[in-house]
């Protein structure tokens, strides 16, 4: 069989997830990544002891295949974890980094880690011809785009003076974005989904001990961990999201079971649902149930909800429903006025810092990145209908402006995400990742200059 | 933002207001939600009637049951405290809750299970000790619901818990010499 010879673009834990399952398949791999060490990517390269996991150290292992790889690597490495307990994320960042080592080792030669980024793609008859910032192409059989989560959407009232004061932050993961000036500062989160609660947890480890105000529509926290159960299985006679609502509910309000085994026993479902849902109905899933969705699917871990908690209770945190009206720059910060969900009435809070914590950008053409907008531009990729995400095929693969499937062209991740509603999480991504494995070992093998060799560019 | 501005003036709150503010926020399923309806209850004195709690006791620290929910949904215990009391190491047996200090200054250790061993036994990481003073809030969710609680202060202590149902019984936490604690069931019982 040839050697197929894959390039990937993004080297966080998707990017490196699918390149440890190709090695071992015996395939070439090159990785585009600017960080240094492959694994940790945004999400898990946080430092903060308080940002923690999403999910139970049982739920996390990397591989689909070995559901308790991490409790077993967490044992070895000098910190037995019981499966119910959430570790921090920087632990996990440690677990991948493991990974990486093990993925250079199954490589060897085979395996190439290049320090830039993407810039655009084109799809040749024989090769995927890639170009990088450092200025460098390569060719492979197919390209991964693993390219993670967007940046926050961008908060559109916000005047260009606003933009460019020190005291607004458009991502909670920008450098020092936690870190206040002064330990009184008010700080006013603009969002209170998981991104909020991290820049909250961070703030406070940080030293901050001013008021925190969380702004959204709808007020909504993440509901929390509560243990861990074993998902049930999906309710066999929902045949529509109504229905599944409905039977989320019944099971609430009978007090039966916790409708968090409901939910859980979902998340392979809902994707299935979703893909079969019409546009009308999509769209009515994404204004009316996705916020609600959100909150009961992506919980916060106990300790985090105990510290959060905690503010609410002392009157350090405050949380409003409403919307942000248009921003102002104030002498010392950011005047934030905020139009109360249900009342006429606008509470206006003067703050030293603001940090956009809205939930990743989803319209594929707002996003900023340079190989997604080449592809874009050359048609290889389109925006789905509801512009949330592109046309991804359920293999991964991108659907062209002339609507047939890439042979060369995939998607693994939060990428997938519109074509998918589940797809940003460890479990998603460590069964997409075989899947794709799979997919990609059948692509045609062309390439037949060794990885390392640039082919002319043209 | 002041505690007038967030609460209004301070008033007093009959029994049955209480347990309805509190079934709203138990309803909401969230106990960040609670912690901050239990914290505004007790800012705006809720809890100062100390005929809500029991007299104190020599022997161990003191229950009252305020309300017991009859749809099974949540219980509301008010604890009194003597000087040095304090509970065993104990779990909350699945359910979740807040616990809010009313009078004197209470200490929790918290717990976190890491290992369990062929005979049931479990080792335990003692992970931090809180200070909780007047008007603030403990919270319990599981994993993170083993803890005991001690009146570290000179003066009685009154706190006020909600759990998310009926059930009156934990697990006991012993520790043995070798590191390895042994657990026991226990029921609870009430002094008024």
């Amino acid at each position: 069989m040839p050697e197929r010879h894959i390039a990937i673009a993004g080297g966080g834990a998707s990017g490196l997830l699918l390149a440890h399952a190709l090695l071992r398949a015996g395939a070439r791999v090159t990785i585009v990544e600017p960080r240094a060490t492959l694994g940790a990517g945004l999400a898990y390269s946080t430092t903060c002891p308080l940002h923690l996991l999403n999910a139970p150290a049982g739920r996390m292992s990397a591989f689909a295949d070995d559901p308790d790889h991490f409790l077993r690597w967490l044992a070895a490495h000098g910190t037995p974890t019981e499966p119910t307990a959430f570790v921090a994320r920087s632990r996990y960042g440690e677990y991948l980094t493991s990974i990486a080592d093990e993925a250079r080792l199954l490589g060897g030669d085979r395996f190439e880690h290049r320090r830039s980024r993407v810039t655009d793609a084109a799809s040749g008859a024989d090769a995927v011809r890639i170009r990088t910032t450092a200025g460098e192409t390569l060719a492979a059989d197919a390209l991964v785009v693993a390219i993670g989560n967007a940046k926050p959407a961008r908060w559109s009232l916000v005047p260009d003076d606003v933009r460019a004061s020190a005291a607004f932050f458009d991502s909670a993961w920008e450098d020092d974005a936690t870190v206040p000036a002064t330990p009184e500062d008010t700080v006013v989160l603009l969002g209170t989904g998981l991104t909020a609660v991290d820049a909250v947890l961070g703030l406070r480890h940080n030293g901050h001990r001013g008021p925190i105000v969380m702004v959204s529509r709808r007020g909504l926290l993440p509901h929390e961990h509560r243990q861990l159960d074993r998902p049930a299985a999906g309710s066999p006679l929902a045949t529509s999201l109504g229905q599944v609502i409905a039977s989320v509910r019944r099971s609430r309000s009978s007090n039966e079971s916790d409708w968090r085994t409901i939910i859980d026993g979902l998340r392979r479902e809902i994707n299935d649902r979703w893909e079969a849902l019409d546009l009308t109905e999509q769209r009515r899933f994404v204004r009316h149930l996705l916020p609600y969705w959100n909150v009961h699917r992506h919980r916060m871990a106990p300790e985090a909800a105990k510290a959060i908690a905690l503010l609410l209770a002392d009157g350090t945190l405050r949380m409003i429903a409403g919307r942000t009206q248009t921003l102002e720059a104030i002498p010392d910060g950011i005047r934030v006025p905020i139009a109360v969900r249900g009342r006429d009435e606008t509470i206006v809070v003067d703050a030293q810092r603001v940090i956009n914590c809205s939930g990743p950008e989803h319209d594929v053409s707002a996003r900023t990145n340079h190989l997604l907008r080449s592809l874009l531009a050359s048609g290889a990729m389109v925006p789905n209908p509801l512009r949330i995400g592109a046309r991804i095929a359920s293999d991964g693969a991108l659907i062209g402006a002339d609507g047939t499937p890439s042979e060369q062209l995939f998607a693994l991740g939060p990428v997938r995400y519109g074509t998918l509603i589940e797809t940003t999480a460890i479990p998603e991504i460590r069964e997409q990742v075989q899947l794709l494995a799979e997919r990609l070992l059948r692509v045609p093998a062309t390439v037949l200059a060794p990885a390392g060799v640039p082919l002319s560019d043209g | 933002m002041t505690t007038s501005e967030r609460f209004g003036s301070a008033r007093s709150v009959h029994v049955d207001a209480i347990i309805e503010t509190i079934a709203r926020a138990v309803a909401t399923d969230r106990a960040t939600t609670l912690a901050a309806t239990l914290a505004d209850l007790g800012a705006s004195g809720a809890f100062d009637n100390v005929s809500l709690f029991a007299a104190p006791g020599e022997s161990r620290y003191s229950r009252a049951r305020l309300w017991a929910d009859p749809a099974g949904h949540f219980a509301v215990v008010c604890m009194t405290w003597l000087p040095g009391q304090g509970s065993a190491v104990h779990d909350h047996a699945g359910r979740w809750g807040a616990e809010l200090v009313v009078h004197g200054t209470m200490r929790e250790t918290s717990y976190r299970l890491s290992e369990r061993d062929a005979r049931g036994r479990v080792r335990l990481v003692r992970e931090r000790e809180t200070p909780l003073h007047a008007a603030q809030i403990g919270v319990v969710l599981p994993t993170v619901d083993i803890h005991e609680l001690r009146n570290d202060g000179p003066e009685l202590a009154h706190t006020v818990h909600v759990y998310s149902s009926l059930v009156d019984a934990c697990t006991m936490f012993t520790p043995g010499g070798d590191g390895w604690w042994t657990l026991a069931p226990v029921s609870l019982t009430y002094d008024a």
